[in-house]
């Protein structure tokens, strides 16, 4: 007769006990069930909840970060070839690329028309219209010159509407002219800037070729390549770019690429999972006051039953013992439940608000562990109760 | 189960024992000087007025109380300095409990209450089973073996109990007020069984306020205020 060290009673015999203690009374174990259901739904949900609305958060940043990318080689007007431009447009992650080059200095511009001459100095660039598509223009008036007018060496400009603005207004009807240095342009067009567009271009006044400001004697900066990477690839796209552009010495290059908020971005993202976690783990705390209540009340009512069985020499560790594997195994069953519904519920929230689902089939067993563990911590008060119990008061009733 | 220790000739030794009560802060006596000395095989009853002290008495002889003063020798085994370990493992090697509530487990059938009280020694389920169905047939109940406590008579409860009591083959069963909540009939039948426990070298002590049963022990101790009164 093989018994305990500590009782006469067999420990395969105390976990029989403790499942015969679960199954006859369903009502109860339904309680400590709930308990650490609910506690380990919330925390999965919470969890879960903050991983999605982590992602939500870089998105939203990545959606208000500047995606525009500018590379230039100084003091090498040659740099940037049309093969080169080729390459970078062929990135997967490149939105649009072109190349822009800006005069050294601000030239002078003046508008011809019945009722004054203004005068204003303005940065003039030479760009195609897929640069400025990249820098982020958009046409308001008039239209930006396409492929056609760079092919044809058309005399026309379009310029930004804070420099429209300074030349008090000028219509892109076909006849206005703007003088740049000394030589006549047609006015085509007046655009603004989109947002997360640059912002300096709406000063500036746009050529579709050089050849035509050689005359004016205006120097240049070196090529710019101005590329629009896809949102949440800038970085990436800025070294495939640089690379593709100038193969032999990327290291010659300067790429600036827009800041990213990382800090503000991580700070935002660690504030809300912690909130979120925490509320997760008050959840929990409650789920195992619950087990823990249902339990205590447990040991009350079945106070004669546990004197009965310390009367006929159960020692007080397997009393406590049984106690603490019928709030465990009821713990461990409602962490099961509890991953599954938060699961659940994190995914319907997920699909109502279009973010990106979340799930973990992973946490299933993580679940019955943490639920097993809560479920012990929280019976561990009422197994102590249980176990120091005075049988003889009790079997007196 | 067989039990093959040798049983010792004395099974209780008391000796000037002492117990108090508290209430409003105050000490209460509750037994005094109580010496008791019962043999291998000896039927005792107890007998006494209400608050004489039977039951507490009866604790103290079951390891479920500890005295205040005194000495309290069970089988050969000085309980004085006695851990509750200690105390536990000899409830569940040689003590057996009869209460006049009976304290049957209301989930478990009639079956599983007697296997109860072998399970608590440690028997193996193959033996218990055997056990309980042997027992409970030389009780008359073979024919209610999976039935709920619920379901049956006060008799047939107090029986099953006494059977749980019967099948651990203890050396000392304690019976309080066996019969008090059964008609002469059967009380006759659990004094009957309660005889035939006795024949098994259990020695028994039974509460009871019940004369006539009394009188049918080997031994009447009378209490009176906490006091052995008369023998």
């Amino acid at each position: 007769m093989s018994t305990s060290a500590r009782s006469g009673i067999r420990w395969a015999d105390t976990v029989r006990e403790s499942i015969v203690g679960i199954t006859s009374r369903p009502g109860r174990a339904a309680l400590f069930v709930i308990g650490a259901t609910l506690g380990t739904a919330m925390l999965t949900a919470s969890l879960l909840l903050a991983s999605a609305a982590s992602a939500q958060v870089t998105r939203q940043f990545d959606e208000l970060r500047s995606t525009r990318i500018t590379i230039t080689q100084p003091d090498s007007p040659t740099w940037l070839e049309t093969a080169a431009l080729q390459r970078v447009r062929a990135i997967p992650t490149v939105v649009t690329a072109g190349k822009q080059t800006l005069t050294a200095d601000p030239l002078p511009l003046t508008v011809h028309s019945s009722i004054a001459s203004t005068d204003v100095p303005a940065i003039v660039g030479v760009a195609d219209a897929h640069t400025l598509r990249s820098l982020g223009a958009t046409i308001t008036k008039g239209r930006l010159f396409d492929h056609g007018a760079t092919t044809r060496r058309d005399q026309v400009v379009v310029i930004g509407a804070a420099l429209a603005a300074s030349l008090h207004h000028p219509r892109p009807d076909g006849r206005t002219v703007i003088w740049i240095a000394g030589r006549d342009y047609l006015l085509g067009g007046i655009y603004d800037v989109a947002p997360r567009g640059d912002p300096d271009i709406l000063v500036r006044a746009y050529l579709p070729d050089t050849a035509s400001l050689g005359a004016t004697g205006a120097r240049f900066r070196s090529p710019e390549l101005v590329v629009n990477a896809a949102m949440g690839h800038v970085d990436t796209t800025a070294l495939l770019a640089a690379t593709a552009a100038l193969p032999g010495d990327v290291s010659a290059l300067q790429v600036s690429i827009p800041a990213d908020p990382q800090g503000l971005r991580s700070a935002v993202t660690s504030d809300l999972q912690t909130f979120i976690e925490i509320l997760g783990l008050v959840a929990l705390a409650i789920g195992m006051i619950v087990t823990g209540n249902a339990a205590l009340t447990a040991v009350n009512q079945r106070r004669v039953d546990i004197a009965l069985r310390r009367a006929l020499g159960v020692s007080r560790g397997a009393i406590a013992t049984q106690f603490l594997l019928e709030t465990g195994i009821c713990g461990a069953a409602g962490g099961l439940l509890g991953v599954y519904l938060g699961q659940t519920a994190t995914a319907l929230v997920a699909i109502a608000n279009n973010w990106p689902i979340a799930t973990n089939l992973t946490l299933l067993p993580a679940g019955a562990a943490i639920g097993a563990l809560c479920g012990t911590l929280a019976g561990l008060y009422p197994a102590i109760a249980a176990a120091r119990a005075q049988p003889a008061i009790a079997l007196r009733s | 189960m067989p039990r093959t220790d040798p049983a010792p000739a004395t099974v209780i030794e008391m000796a000037g024992v002492e117990y108090h009560g508290r209430a409003a802060g105050a000490l209460i006596p509750i037994l005094t000087g109580v010496d008791l000395h019962v043999a291998a095989g000896e039927f005792v009853a107890l007998c006494g007025p209400s608050g004489s002290g039977k039951t507490t008495l009866l604790n103290i002889l079951g390891l479920l109380d500890v005295p205040a003063a005194g000495h309290y020798t069970l089988l050969g085994t000085d309980l004085a300095r006695a851990s509750d370990r200690a105390r536990t493992r000899l409830r569940s090697q040689y003590l057996s409990f009869v209460f006049q509530a009976f304290h049957l487990s209301p989930a478990l059938t009639v079956q599983q209450n007697v296997e109860l009280g072998l399970m608590c020694q440690g028997v193996d389920r193959r033996t218990r089973t055997a056990t309980a169905r042997s027992v409970l047939d030389s009780v008359g109940l073979g024919h209610r073996l999976n039935a709920r406590p619920g379901t049956l008579s006060g008799g047939e409860q107090q029986r099953t109990a006494l059977a749980r009591a019967l099948a651990r083959r203890s050396r000392l069963v304690l019976a309080d007020e066996p019969t008090g909540n059964l008609d002469a009939v059967n009380a006759e039948a659990i004094m009957r069984l309660l005889g035939r426990a006795c024949a098994q070298t259990a020695a028994v002590v039974m509460v009871t306020h019940d004369e006539t049963l009394a009188a049918r022990a080997d031994r009447v101790i009378r209490l009176a205020n906490g006091k052995v009164a008369a023998r």
